[in-house]
């Protein structure tokens, strides 16, 4: 199975900006992916490596690396909902 | 006009070293035609069911690979639908039969999963959601979140996941096709390795190789009938769900199918559910009306859904102990049922198939001739 191409991995996160920084709600948690309201909008992201994200709690929306890389293709980079600290 | 199953075959499940995907189809295709004591010149068409062929195997085009098998070479067709992929064929089978165009069919369904890793098959998978806005999820990983959704919401325990797993696992002790014969207990459950919180690993379903075939007709005949199939859509997305505690194409699907047959949820004896995570098989047997909304998980921990309780659920052991070859599963279900019922164990039956994490949902209600 090959890396996603470069075009494809372009449709998919050229609206990304849109949600960058953005904070939400996560409406339910499991190991590392949420189900996070904002602006009333639904999404389902990761969650960024180490954070362990509950129902209720506060999280922004970063731009991390999304999987290892390897030695040919894309090294993907994408949205993944952080723990907001107060 | 009803559809009759005039035969059906199921292979062995499991991880099937000396077997490649041609082969299962051979198996299966022919087996179910002897079964139907039919000679192979009486199939008129063939419909595959398959997900993975074109990743797993560079290995598309797969209707003409099973007309090949036959010197008369019958149409084919190929009908991909993810997990649902084998009742959908069987879906199309239906109509083609309905309109009159052919009288006997054959529907054979087949995967093999396990000549690849577990990441690629677990990629492979993850291509029945919805990639550009589940970006980065796992199957396991959107059935942990209505896992975690029905626990809010119904007070749903961990024992009452696990109590799913133990009773499939202890039905595929009688099921010498099953992939894993071995008993496991609720604490073994509970203790198996976390792999999306709340589901642990005895809560999934394996990767399998197998496949199923069934021959069906419209000819009169005394064989098992289908009395009424449905099927509905609904979002590929979960952030798209109106709600996460229900599936609403599951309750479409059986609702259209106690209104065209006139047969109640509580008619049926036996059910093959979709129970690729133990949640699954708690979702449906709420949607389909067996138990009450919130009570799915009570019932598989109270022995509801096992001999001697209200209904028997998933009899071959289930995707989750039998084993799941995608697009073998919705034919597998039916072959199962089918079979039960020609040799009278039971009289009405019932298969439920989930394509995704249930965006494509298909039930079908079996009988004996009425």
């Amino acid at each position: 199975m090959t890396s996603i191409p470069p075009p494809v991995y372009w449709r998919q996160t050229k609206n990304w900006q849109n949600l960058l920084g953005k904070i939400g709600t996560v409406i339910l948690a499991t190991t590392n992916f949420v189900l996070i309201e904002i602006e009333g909008q639904r999404y389902e992201l990761m969650t960024v490596t180490g954070d362990h994200l509950k129902p209720k709690d506060k999280a922004v929306c970063v731009f991390r690396r999304l999987s290892l890389p390897t030695p040919s293709g894309l090294i993907e980079y994408g949205l993944k909902a952080h723990v907001l600290k107060s | 006009m009803k559809i009759s199953i005039l035969g059906e075959y199921i292979t062995q499940f499991g991880e099937l070293w000396d077997k490649s995907l041609r082969d299962l189809l051979y198996e299966s295709a022919t087996q179910a035609i002897a079964s139907a004591d039919l000679k192979p010149s009486a199939i008129e068409a063939i419909f595959v069911a398959n997900m993975g062929a074109g990743i797993l195997e560079n290995q598309l085009h797969l209707g003409a690979l099973v007309s090949s098998f036959f010197s008369h070479h019958p149409p084919a067709f190929r009908i991909e639908g993810a997990c649902a992929s084998g009742s959908l064929a069987v879906v199309a089978a239906q109509q083609f039969l309905l309109s009159g165009r052919y009288q006997t069919v054959l529907v054979v369904g087949a995967e093999k999963m396990t000549d690849v890793s577990s990441a690629v098959n677990t990629k492979f998978l993850a291509s029945a959601g919805d990639f550009s806005r589940e970006y980065g999820s796992t199957f396991p990983a959107l059935y942990a979140l209505l896992a975690q959704a029905h626990m809010q919401k119904y007070a749903t325990t961990r024992d009452m996941l696990s109590a799913v797993s133990v009773k499939n696992h202890r039905h595929a002790l009688a099921n010498p096709k099953a992939q894993f014969h071995k008993a496991f207990s609720l604490a073994d459950i509970n203790q198996s390795e976390i792999i999306a919180d709340p589901l642990r690993l005895l809560d999934c379903s394996p990767v399998t190789d197998g496949a199923a075939a069934i021959v069906l007709t419209s000819k009169r005949t005394k064989s098992p009938q289908i009395l009424a199939c449905a099927y509905a859509c609904d979002s590929l997305a979960l952030a798209d769900r109106q709600s996460l505690t229900e599936l609403q194409a599951t309750k479409s699907a059986a609702g259209q199918c106690y209104h065209q047959s006139g047969v109640t949820a509580g008619d049926i004896e036996m059910a093959e559910v979709h129970d690729c995570f133990t949640i699954s098989e708690i979702l449906a047997i709420e949607d389909l009306g067996f138990f009450k909304k919130g009570r799915g998980g009570q019932a598989s921990l109270s022995g509801q859904t096992t001999y001697g309780g209200k209904i028997v659920i998933n009899p071959s052991g289930g995707l989750k102990a039998c084993g799941h070859p995608v697009g073998a599963t919705g034919v597998k279900q039916i072959a199962y049922i089918s079979n039960l019922i020609r040799h009278k164990k039971i009289n009405i039956g019932l298969t439920h198939n989930l394509g995704g994490s249930g965006a494509t949902a298909v039930v079908h209600l079996l009988g004996g001739k009425l």
